[in-house]
Protein backbone atom coordinates (compact mmCIF):
# COMPACT_ATOMS: atom_id res chain seq x y z
CA UNK A 1 0.00 0.00 0.00
CA UNK A 2 1.16 3.28 -0.81
CA UNK A 3 2.46 5.60 2.03
CA UNK A 4 0.35 8.51 0.48
CA UNK A 5 -3.04 6.50 0.99
CA UNK A 6 -2.06 5.37 4.55
CA UNK A 7 -1.63 9.06 5.38
CA UNK A 8 -4.66 10.13 4.23
CA UNK A 9 -6.52 7.28 5.62
CA UNK A 10 -4.71 8.52 9.21
CA UNK A 11 -5.74 11.90 8.62
CA UNK A 12 -9.78 10.83 8.23
CA UNK A 13 -9.48 8.50 10.97
CA UNK A 14 -8.13 11.17 13.21
CA UNK A 15 -10.52 13.67 12.23
CA UNK A 16 -13.35 11.51 12.84
CA UNK A 17 -12.07 10.59 16.01
CA UNK A 18 -11.77 14.88 16.81
CA UNK A 19 -15.37 14.97 16.33
CA UNK A 20 -15.84 12.09 18.96
CA UNK A 21 -16.42 9.33 16.48
CA UNK A 22 -15.50 5.54 17.48
CA UNK A 23 -13.96 3.74 15.09
CA UNK A 24 -15.58 0.28 14.85
CA UNK A 25 -13.52 -1.00 12.09
CA UNK A 26 -11.97 -0.45 8.90
CA UNK A 27 -11.99 -1.92 5.19
CA UNK A 28 -10.07 -2.23 2.17
CA UNK A 29 -12.20 -2.79 -0.69
CA UNK A 30 -9.57 -3.29 -2.92
CA UNK A 31 -8.05 -0.80 -5.48
CA UNK A 32 -9.82 -1.10 -8.61
CA UNK A 33 -10.74 1.29 -11.80
CA UNK A 34 -13.59 3.56 -11.03
CA UNK A 35 -16.49 2.73 -13.00
CA UNK A 36 -16.57 6.43 -14.73
CA UNK A 37 -14.29 9.13 -15.02
CA UNK A 38 -14.71 11.32 -11.83
CA UNK A 39 -13.07 14.72 -11.36
CA UNK A 40 -12.47 16.22 -8.31
CA UNK A 41 -10.18 18.75 -7.23
CA UNK A 42 -10.07 20.26 -11.15
CA UNK A 43 -8.16 16.77 -11.82
CA UNK A 44 -9.90 13.38 -13.46
CA UNK A 45 -9.48 10.03 -11.58
CA UNK A 46 -9.86 6.74 -13.01
CA UNK A 47 -8.90 4.19 -10.70
CA UNK A 48 -8.80 4.45 -6.87
CA UNK A 49 -9.00 2.90 -3.62
CA UNK A 50 -12.07 1.72 -1.63
CA UNK A 51 -12.10 1.81 1.79
CA UNK A 52 -14.81 1.56 4.20
CA UNK A 53 -14.73 3.00 7.98
CA UNK A 54 -17.16 1.42 10.45
CA UNK A 55 -17.89 4.54 13.19
CA UNK A 56 -20.46 5.14 16.06
CA UNK A 57 -20.94 8.64 15.83
CA UNK A 58 -23.57 11.18 16.86
CA UNK A 59 -25.80 12.89 13.86
CA UNK A 60 -24.38 16.18 14.36
CA UNK A 61 -21.33 15.60 13.64
CA UNK A 62 -22.43 13.81 10.39
CA UNK A 63 -22.73 17.34 8.34
CA UNK A 64 -19.36 18.48 9.62
CA UNK A 65 -17.26 15.51 8.32
CA UNK A 66 -18.95 15.75 4.77
CA UNK A 67 -17.20 18.87 5.18
CA UNK A 68 -13.90 17.96 6.11
CA UNK A 69 -14.11 15.18 3.17
CA UNK A 70 -15.44 17.31 0.34
CA UNK A 71 -12.03 19.54 1.71
CA UNK A 72 -9.81 16.83 1.53
CA UNK A 73 -7.61 16.78 -1.20
CA UNK A 74 -6.91 12.74 -1.38
CA UNK A 75 -10.44 11.91 -1.28
CA UNK A 76 -11.94 11.38 -4.43
CA UNK A 77 -15.46 11.14 -3.12
CA UNK A 78 -16.70 10.22 0.17
CA UNK A 79 -19.78 9.07 1.36
CA UNK A 80 -21.52 8.68 5.35
CA UNK A 81 -24.53 6.46 5.27
CA UNK A 82 -26.29 4.41 7.83
CA UNK A 83 -25.02 1.00 8.90
CA UNK A 84 -27.10 -1.22 6.58
CA UNK A 85 -27.16 -4.20 9.49
CA UNK A 86 -28.69 -2.10 12.40
CA UNK A 87 -32.08 -1.86 10.31
CA UNK A 88 -33.84 -4.84 10.58
CA UNK A 89 -34.93 -7.53 8.39
CA UNK A 90 -38.22 -6.95 7.96
CA UNK A 91 -40.07 -10.83 7.80
CA UNK A 92 -41.31 -10.23 4.25
CA UNK A 93 -44.38 -12.35 3.92
CA UNK A 94 -44.84 -13.27 0.59
CA UNK A 95 -46.65 -11.53 -2.16
CA UNK A 96 -50.01 -10.26 -0.93
CA UNK A 97 -52.62 -10.82 -3.67
CA UNK A 98 -53.94 -7.62 -4.74
CA UNK A 99 -57.95 -7.96 -5.44
CA UNK A 100 -58.07 -6.55 -8.95
CA UNK A 101 -61.73 -6.45 -9.21
CA UNK A 102 -62.01 -3.51 -6.99
CA UNK A 103 -59.22 -1.79 -9.14
CA UNK A 104 -61.29 -2.18 -12.34
CA UNK A 105 -63.43 0.76 -12.07
CA UNK A 106 -62.82 4.24 -10.45
CA UNK A 107 -63.73 5.48 -7.35
CA UNK A 108 -63.70 8.89 -7.64
CA UNK A 109 -66.86 11.00 -7.41
CA UNK A 110 -68.05 12.45 -10.63
CA UNK A 111 -70.00 15.18 -10.76
CA UNK A 112 -72.88 14.33 -12.92
CA UNK B 1 -95.46 -44.52 9.68
CA UNK B 2 -96.97 -48.16 8.14
CA UNK B 3 -100.12 -47.42 10.15
CA UNK B 4 -100.59 -43.90 8.26
CA UNK B 5 -99.88 -45.40 4.97
CA UNK B 6 -102.30 -48.21 5.08
CA UNK B 7 -105.25 -45.67 6.00
CA UNK B 8 -103.88 -43.48 2.46
CA UNK B 9 -104.23 -46.56 0.57
CA UNK B 10 -107.27 -45.48 -0.91
CA UNK B 11 -106.96 -41.69 -1.41
CA UNK B 12 -105.44 -39.32 -4.15
CA UNK B 13 -102.25 -38.99 -5.06
CA UNK B 14 -101.67 -35.51 -4.03
CA UNK B 15 -103.31 -35.83 -0.56
CA UNK B 16 -101.22 -38.56 -0.18
CA UNK B 17 -97.99 -36.25 -0.86
CA UNK B 18 -99.60 -34.32 1.51
CA UNK B 19 -100.11 -36.82 4.53
CA UNK B 20 -97.02 -38.30 3.94
CA UNK B 21 -94.95 -34.90 4.17
CA UNK B 22 -96.87 -34.41 7.27
CA UNK B 23 -96.02 -37.74 8.46
CA UNK B 24 -92.31 -37.31 7.77
CA UNK B 25 -92.07 -34.20 9.47
CA UNK B 26 -93.61 -35.51 12.75
CA UNK B 27 -91.26 -38.25 13.09
CA UNK B 28 -88.34 -36.40 12.41
CA UNK B 29 -88.60 -33.69 14.81
CA UNK B 30 -85.15 -31.74 13.41
CA UNK B 31 -86.09 -30.20 10.31
CA UNK B 32 -88.12 -27.22 11.71
CA UNK B 33 -86.00 -26.60 14.82
CA UNK B 34 -83.65 -24.50 14.79
CA UNK B 35 -79.68 -25.92 15.66
CA UNK B 36 -78.33 -25.99 18.84
CA UNK B 37 -75.39 -23.60 19.59
CA UNK B 38 -73.14 -26.39 19.67
CA UNK B 39 -73.45 -27.26 16.16
CA UNK B 40 -73.02 -23.69 14.50
CA UNK B 41 -69.71 -23.46 12.30
CA UNK B 42 -67.05 -21.94 14.36
CA UNK B 43 -65.75 -18.65 13.15
CA UNK B 44 -62.19 -19.23 12.04
CA UNK B 45 -60.14 -18.45 8.94
CA UNK B 46 -59.12 -20.62 5.81
CA UNK B 47 -57.61 -23.74 7.06
CA UNK B 48 -56.71 -24.86 3.94
CA UNK B 49 -55.25 -21.71 2.93
CA UNK B 50 -51.56 -21.83 0.90
CA UNK B 51 -48.83 -20.01 2.18
CA UNK B 52 -48.25 -16.93 0.22
CA UNK B 53 -45.71 -16.99 -2.62
CA UNK B 54 -42.59 -15.49 -2.17
CA UNK B 55 -40.72 -13.48 -4.41
CA UNK B 56 -36.90 -13.81 -5.27
CA UNK B 57 -35.75 -11.20 -2.89
CA UNK B 58 -37.96 -12.30 -0.03
CA UNK B 59 -35.65 -12.68 2.55
CA UNK B 60 -32.28 -10.91 1.09
CA UNK B 61 -30.59 -8.06 2.52
CA UNK B 62 -30.11 -5.80 -0.16
CA UNK B 63 -26.44 -3.69 0.09
CA UNK B 64 -25.12 -0.87 -1.98
CA UNK B 65 -22.10 -2.91 -1.89
CA UNK B 66 -22.62 -5.99 -3.94
CA UNK B 67 -22.57 -5.18 -7.26
CA UNK B 68 -23.62 -8.00 -8.49
CA UNK B 69 -26.90 -8.41 -7.16
CA UNK B 70 -27.66 -4.95 -8.20
CA UNK B 71 -26.47 -5.53 -11.75
CA UNK B 72 -28.54 -8.00 -12.09
CA UNK B 73 -31.92 -5.80 -12.02
CA UNK B 74 -29.49 -3.13 -15.03
CA UNK B 75 -29.96 -3.27 -18.30
CA UNK B 76 -26.94 -4.37 -19.95
CA UNK B 77 -26.95 -1.80 -23.18
CA UNK B 78 -28.23 1.13 -21.29
CA UNK B 79 -28.24 0.96 -17.66
CA UNK B 80 -31.60 1.66 -17.63
CA UNK B 81 -33.00 -0.19 -14.22
CA UNK B 82 -35.16 -2.64 -14.71
CA UNK B 83 -37.37 -3.08 -11.13
CA UNK B 84 -38.48 0.66 -10.81
CA UNK B 85 -41.06 -0.86 -8.45
CA UNK B 86 -38.92 -2.47 -6.11
CA UNK B 87 -38.09 0.27 -4.37
CA UNK B 88 -35.35 -1.15 -2.32
CA UNK B 89 -33.42 -1.82 -5.00
CA UNK B 90 -34.32 1.09 -7.11
CA UNK B 91 -32.25 3.15 -4.04
CA UNK B 92 -29.79 0.74 -3.64
CA UNK B 93 -29.15 0.97 -7.41
CA UNK B 94 -29.03 4.75 -7.18
CA UNK B 95 -26.37 4.88 -4.10
CA UNK B 96 -23.98 2.64 -5.85
CA UNK B 97 -24.19 4.60 -8.68
CA UNK B 98 -23.69 7.94 -6.97
CA UNK B 99 -20.76 6.37 -4.28
CA UNK B 100 -18.91 5.04 -7.59
CA UNK B 101 -19.40 1.43 -6.65
CA UNK B 102 -21.71 0.65 -9.75
CA UNK B 103 -21.11 1.93 -13.57
CA UNK B 104 -24.55 4.17 -14.46
CA UNK B 105 -25.03 4.30 -18.48
CA UNK B 106 -23.96 0.32 -19.06
CA UNK B 107 -23.25 -2.73 -16.93
CA UNK B 108 -20.59 -3.93 -15.94
CA UNK B 109 -19.08 -6.46 -18.17
CA UNK B 110 -17.55 -8.58 -15.34
CA UNK B 111 -21.31 -9.11 -14.09
CA UNK B 112 -22.69 -10.14 -17.73
CA UNK B 113 -22.92 -13.89 -17.25
CA UNK B 114 -25.14 -13.66 -14.38
CA UNK B 115 -28.30 -15.38 -14.18
CA UNK B 116 -31.21 -13.74 -15.40
CA UNK B 117 -33.91 -12.58 -12.74
CA UNK B 118 -35.86 -10.22 -14.14
CA UNK B 119 -37.99 -11.46 -17.21
CA UNK B 120 -36.97 -8.91 -19.91
CA UNK B 121 -36.81 -10.34 -23.50
CA UNK B 122 -34.27 -8.52 -25.74
CA UNK B 123 -34.59 -8.12 -29.40
CA UNK B 124 -32.91 -10.56 -31.06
Amino acid sequence: MKPETAAALKRTIEALMDRGAIVRNLENLGERALPYRISAHNQQYNSGGYFLVDFYSPTTTVESMLNHLSRDTDVIRGNIVKHPLTQELKECEGIVPVPLEEKLYSTKKRRK
Amino acid sequence: MVAMVAICGGLRRKKLTHLVTAAVSLTHPWTHTVPSKEDLPIPMENPCKEPLKKCILCGMLIDYKNVQLLSQFVSPLTGCIYGRHITEIAKAIKRAQIMGFMPVTYKNPAYLKAPIVCNIRHRE
